[in-house]
């Protein structure tokens, strides 16, 4: 929490708090983790007012009396906020075009004694319809009123005079509030609202606000038309994804490679400068090559979300995904899994169901992550070698979808065997089809993308420190720069051969076990672990052959000790299946136990996944040797 | 004519006359604005009858059918 004094945004979702927030703070925002919560806060400076407060963006919530952990969060916010002396007041941000079912939330906050001024956004959409008589508002609530424009920023400069003017001093309540539920209390507010939102009506038109609305939702929530257009925008998004990362992608991995060698050619083997190379800045690098995609992975769906259509592709598909125990919010996850799991772990938090939270997670990694990609690439080149290029690109769209069924089918068994005795509720509003203010959406994008960064960064260095211990201790004849020795006679080369007769049933040996296990600091690891391992056999295997120039060429001459080829057909298909259903990241995992609070849970997902993957993978091999 | 909301047929307007359920469902329809009384209407059904769109004033809001089950109501001519 911020040292400085505050005040908060407070209201529903969707009510205009974020895009308020970015024309407060000037699109500059820090995202953290609530304490004790997976839900996300955002706090940002008053732009160009250097003396002045902070602001908190909080999570939107619809009363202060259900119970959710938004609520939990929002309520502990004032109440730590009021305890330390710190907060101002609150501005509570309503959408003018649903003020008789926001208002209640004003009341609430009323009877609480915390001291507000009312936002309301969307003003300039409700005036089309009608006028209201904001003073008359403000009277009836006895807090100031302002009306605020989302896409140019009108109003906001009105609304922070008048917030230095009121909270003018510290809150010191005796009490924090909490607000006891019952029926008649609720219906109670909602029908005083209903009055008070007739009353400041005027200027009544006979037009209605959201006929263009109207006319898009019925062809986009139609029940066939509806699918195939969502089916064209979420190809439309993720080839987007693909087209507009690669580049950015090439040029993290070159800058990455770059320094590797860079700091390679300075180490002389040192073993600091080596870890610096061969732990840190590759495992980074793996990592940050996917950072793009994930930024515009965000923008995508930011995009959607703001324009109003996220919330009608998560109304068309919660019919199918309930029956098998998802959300249709499940989507959003589904749709950032495609990128990496972590990110689309974090995005689970929008589901308030846990068991279909914890279904949609267990699931998640079947997506095909990007980290794959290189995985696939190299294996299909490998099967295809020589062929033309359209059969491994086919192959490739086959594993995408092939992962996408074994997801749902996983997700259905779940369903099955984890029977719930409460059923999760699902009542959603679609908004009002809207303009996205491009800047807030690659704000909101970057922020998001920061705190994924933040987030996995710390794991990450961890897992590159273990990993790279145990690929270059005990130290072995490095020196005369055989690297495959070392790996050899490294504790994972030692556990890798220990283990080597697991390996062995799905037609590898200890080198593909060593490139499987290091795949657990990331997937795309094994393709540069497997390639370090493979070089010299093959200058061992070949001595009259000349260098091979692909590690495609390479794969093909690396023979077993009894001289059969180590890469068949069978076993590179046992691979591709082993990758295409377990759970290597181990990044994932800690994120996993992060977003569930259940070390079992993680354990569990971990161990069940990469065990089936493993008898798959098996099977596969001996089916088709 | 009184029946469930799931029952009310498409384009049809109808009165909310009581809200039946568990306290934490009843709580959950309410904080969305759904109460006794209120006017609804049935833009359309979704996927054999699992999600319902309704307009309620000048927005449409989706429902399952165990939500679109507790609320009673009575069709407006």
């Amino acid at each position: 929490m911020p040292q400085s004094d505050y005040f908060v945004l407070v209201g529903p979702p969707n009510s205009g708090k974020t895009t308020l927030f970015n024309w407060i703070t000037g699109y500059k925002k820090q995202t953290v983790n609530y304490p004790g919560s997976t839900v996300d806060v955002f706090f940002g400076l008053i732009h160009k007012q250097p003396d002045s407060w902070k602001v908190v963006d909080t999570p939107g919530i619809y009363s202060f009396s259900s119970p959710s952990p938004e609520k939990e969060v929002v309520q502990n916010i004032l109440r730590d906020s009021i305890q330390s002396n710190q907060l101002r007041g609150v501005i509570l941000v309503l959408d003018a075009t649903r003020l008789e079912r926001q208002l209640p939330l004003a009341f609430q906050l009323k009877s609480s004694g915390v001291p507000f001024i009312l936002a309301l956004s969307m003003y300039d959409i409700q005036k089309k319809q009608s006028e209201m008589d904001l003073s008359l508002l403000s009277k009836k609530l006895t807090v100031p009123v302002y009306p605020i424009e989302g896409l140019l920023g009108g109003g906001v400069t009105e609304l922070l005079d008048s917030a230095k003017l009121n909270f003018n001093k510290k809150v010191s309540l005796s009490s924090v509030f909490s607000v006891e539920w019952s029926k008649v209390k609720q219906e109670k507010g909602l029908e005083e609202a209903k009055k008070v939102v007739d009353k400041i009506l005027v200027h009544k038109s006979k037009r209605k606000i959201g006929i263009r609305t109207q006319w898009l939702d019925k062809w986009l929530l139609h029940p066939v038309i509806g699918f195939g257009c969502l089916c064209l925008i979420l190809f439309i998004f993720f080839s987007g994804i693909f087209w507009l990362a690669q580049p950015l992608m090439n040029f993290v991995d070159s800058a990455f490679t770059f320094g590797v060698e860079k700091i390679l050619n300075w180490s002389q083997g040192q073993l600091l400068l080596d870890f610096l190379a061969n732990g840190v800045l590759t495992s980074f690098g793996a990592f940050f090559v996917f950072v793009p995609q994930v930024f515009i992975l965000f923008v995508g769906i930011y995009l959607l979300e703001d324009s109003g259509y996220l919330a009608r592709a998560v109304t068309l598909v919660d019919g199918p995904f309930s029956r098998i125990g998802l959300s249709g919010k499940s989507l959003f996850p589904f749709l950032s899994g495609f990128a990496c799991a972590i990110p689309a772990t974090l995005a689970t938090r929008s589901i308030s169901s846990k068991r279909e939270k914890w279904i949609t997670i267990f699931v998640l990694p079947f997506m095909t992550c990007s980290a794959r990609l290189p995985v696939y690439a190299l294996l299909l080149s490998f099967l295809f070698y020589g062929e033309s290029a359209w059969k491994p690109g086919l192959v490739m769209s086959f594993i995408y979808f092939l992962s996408l069924i074994l997801g749902i089918f996983v997700a259905g068994l779940l369903n099955i065997f984890f029977k719930s005795e409460r059923h999760s509720s699902f009542v959603m509003e679609l908004p009002l089809y809207r303009q996205p203010i491009l800047l807030s959406v690659l704000s909101s994008s970057w922020s998001r993308t920061k705190h994924f960064i933040r987030k996995a960064g710390p794991v990450i260095f961890t897992l590159a420190l273990i990993m790279w211990v145990a690929t270059n201790f005990p130290r072995h004849s490095h020196e005369n720069g055989n690297p495959e020795e070392q790996i050899q006679k490294s504790y994972a080369g030692q556990f890798g051969q220990l283990i080597e007769p697991v390996f062995e049933q799905m037609g590898g040996d200890w080198r593909i076990g060593v490139s499987l296990l290091s795949a657990f600091v990331a997937r795309e690891v094994f393709v540069s672990v497997l390639a370090v391992t493979l070089k010299n056999t093959e200058s061992q295997v070949g001595k009259s052959d000349k260098p091979s120039s692909s590690m495609v060429e390479v794969m093909k001459k690396v023979k077993l000790l009894d001289g059969k080829p180590l890469f068949s057909t069978a076993m590179v298909l046992s691979l591709l299946v082993f990758f295409m259903i377990s759970l290597q990241c181990l990044s994932t995992t800690g994120i996993v136990y992060k977003e569930t609070g259940s070390w079992k849970f993680a354990v569990v997902q971990l161990v069940s996944l990469n065990l089936v993957a493993y008898i798959a993978a098996v099977f596969t091999y001996h089916f088709f040797i | 004519m009184t029946c469930r909301l799931k029952d009310l047929p498409e384009k049809m307007q109808a009165r909310v006359v009581n809200m039946e359920g568990d306290h934490a469902l009843v709580r959950y329809l309410m904080d969305m604005g759904i109460r006794n009384n209120i006017v609804v209407k049935m833009i359309g059904k979704l996927f054999f009858g699992s999600n319902y769109i309704i307009e309620i004033g000048n927005e449409y809001l989706v429902l399952r059918k165990k939500e679109a089950q507790c609320l009673k109501v009575t069709t407006l001519s």
